[in-house]
């Protein structure tokens, strides 16, 4: 006598679905990817977390703030662009919405409610730049609508106040793929971009002997240095220039990340937002955004 | 250069790779997203790999990975499915190629979790308590999706004579 569940089936029935599902799997294509495939890219997410969180960990030395949702009106389209960029480019219609869930989604859960402060467009493709409630991320649209996260950065940190003119949140770095295995080769590159304060309309980047000035959108800025696929990533990456200039030219800031500037600074209620190295006097901290 | 467990990670997806994208297949039903979500995992258990090969089976931490990716997106909505009245590919078809793309449908409308629950069960043969602790839902909760859900596949599946239509009177009452 054959068993029947309270619903009338038996396991005759279990093994005809089995046997069913195995048949529907038998036509797939070949497989697209490979274990040394997977392997790079695993290797290229560590080594970018590795380094941005190292970023972030010194950036984050000291701070303990309050941290609220950033709110902006935010351009239509954002985007930065390099002095000296290469030729004509995609142009693509973003919602930047979907933009950002589906960055959030690359990220993994834990990325909470996200924004596309920065778009930034070159040879290597569309890098955009998104800030969330305690997280600033890197987020690939070049084969859009693909979103690949490229980086991310969270913690204590938060964004509420910004520590000078200046901010340096986000720096990341990857040595790129020369192509193969069905794949279209990447460059490596070296990412650098944080926050502004509403007076400065341009920033220069230095990462070692290049420079890259753009102009600041929805007071952030965003900059990428392309190198060829396969050389090594730049140890200097720590060790980055930044300059700050208002819509006259005048100089308003300019410090280098390694290590990051000494300064104390003070929100309205006297409670310090940020506090890097031994100062005495602190100044005003900036509201962001 | 390549380290001893990063060769063990390369011999593992060049072993597993084609069968976790199966089960994706039959989790999402799309050859695309299968290849995504496998490969999305699988990038998941590198950075996991040395530590996961002292603690837990690979092979049941890599299927919880797929799974919870699977499951997650349905806070995504723009990654719904959505069930088309007559899904492509349809020239030609054969008895074979009916009874597929019926199946397929009949999965395609079962919700996520009994989906999963379908392809955990029969496809991967796992147990109810096992099932349910990956699903991260009751017992009880697995047997009914599951039942639920080979009731959906078992109309297909009369329809090509594979399984007998059920007579009442055989019912365990």
């Amino acid at each position: 006598m054959k068993v029947r569940d309270k619903n009338g089936y038996d396991d005759q029935d279990a093994s005809a679905v089995r046997t069913a599902l195995a048949e529907l799997t038998e036509t797939g294509p070949p497989l697209g990817f490979s274990g040394q495939g997977l392997l790079s890219a695993g290797r290229r997410r560590r080594r970018i977390r590795i380094r941005i969180g190292t970023a972030a960990v010194a950036a984050a030395a000291g701070v303990a703030v309050a941290v609220a949702v950033p709110s902006v009106v935010f351009d239509a389209h954002p985007a930065s662009t390099p002095t000296g960029s290469p030729g004509t480019l995609r142009t693509v219609a973003y919602d930047w919405d979907e933009v950002a869930r589906r960055c959030a989604r690359s990220n993994g859960p834990g990325s909470g409610s996200l924004r596309v402060y920065n778009i930034y467009r070159d040879a290597g493709g569309v890098l955009a730049m998104l800030y969330g409630r305690n997280i600033v991320m890197g987020c690939d649209l070049t084969h859009w609508p693909t979103a690949v996260v490229a980086g991310s950065a969270s913690g204590d940190l938060g964004f509420e106040w910004l520590p000078g003119p200046v901010s340096v949140d986000y720096r990341a770095g990857s040595s790129g793929y020369p192509g193969g295995r069905g794949r279209d080769p990447m460059p490596g590159y070296d990412v650098v971009g944080g926050r502004v304060a509403s007076k400065v309309t341009r920033v220069a980047v230095s990462l070692g002997a290049d420079t890259l000035t753009v102009r600041s959108v929805n007071k952030t800025y965003l900059v990428r240095f392309l190198h060829p696929a396969g050389q090594a990533l730049r140890p200097d990456l720590r060790s980055v220039r930044i300059k700050g200039y208002d819509a006259e030219g005048r100089l308003l800031a300019d410090f280098d990340t390694d290590p990051d500037p000494p300064g104390c600074y003070r929100r309205p209620d006297g409670t310090i937002a940020f506090r890097i190295g031994p100062n005495e006097r602190c100044e005003p901290a900036l509201r962001w955004p | 250069m390549t380290t001893d467990w990063e060769r063990d990670f390369v011999d593992y997806v060049g072993a597993r790779g084609r069968a976790l994208r199966a089960t994706a297949y039959l989790l999402c039903g799309d050859w695309h997203r299968a290849e995504d979500l496998t490969q999305t995992s699988l990038t998941k258990l590198y950075g996991v790999w040395r530590r996961i090969e002292r603690t837990e089976s690979v092979d049941g931490y890599a299927r919880r990975v797929l799974v919870r990716t699977y499951l997650d997106e349905r806070r995504r909505p723009w990654r719904r499915e959505r069930v088309a009245a007559d899904l492509p590919e349809q020239a030609g078809r054969s008895d074979t190629a009916d009874e597929r793309l019926d199946l397929l449908a009949a999965l395609a409308r079962l919700p996520r979790t009994q989906r999963a629950a379908v392809v955990l069960r029969y496809w991967e043969d796992l147990g109810v308590a096992e099932c349910a602790a990956l699903l991260g839902v009751s017992e009880g909760t697995v047997k009914s999706a599951s039942s639920r859900g080979l009731a959906a596949l078992r109309e297909v599946l009369q329809g090509s004579r594979r399984i007998e239509p059920q007579r009442t009177e055989e019912r365990v009452r």
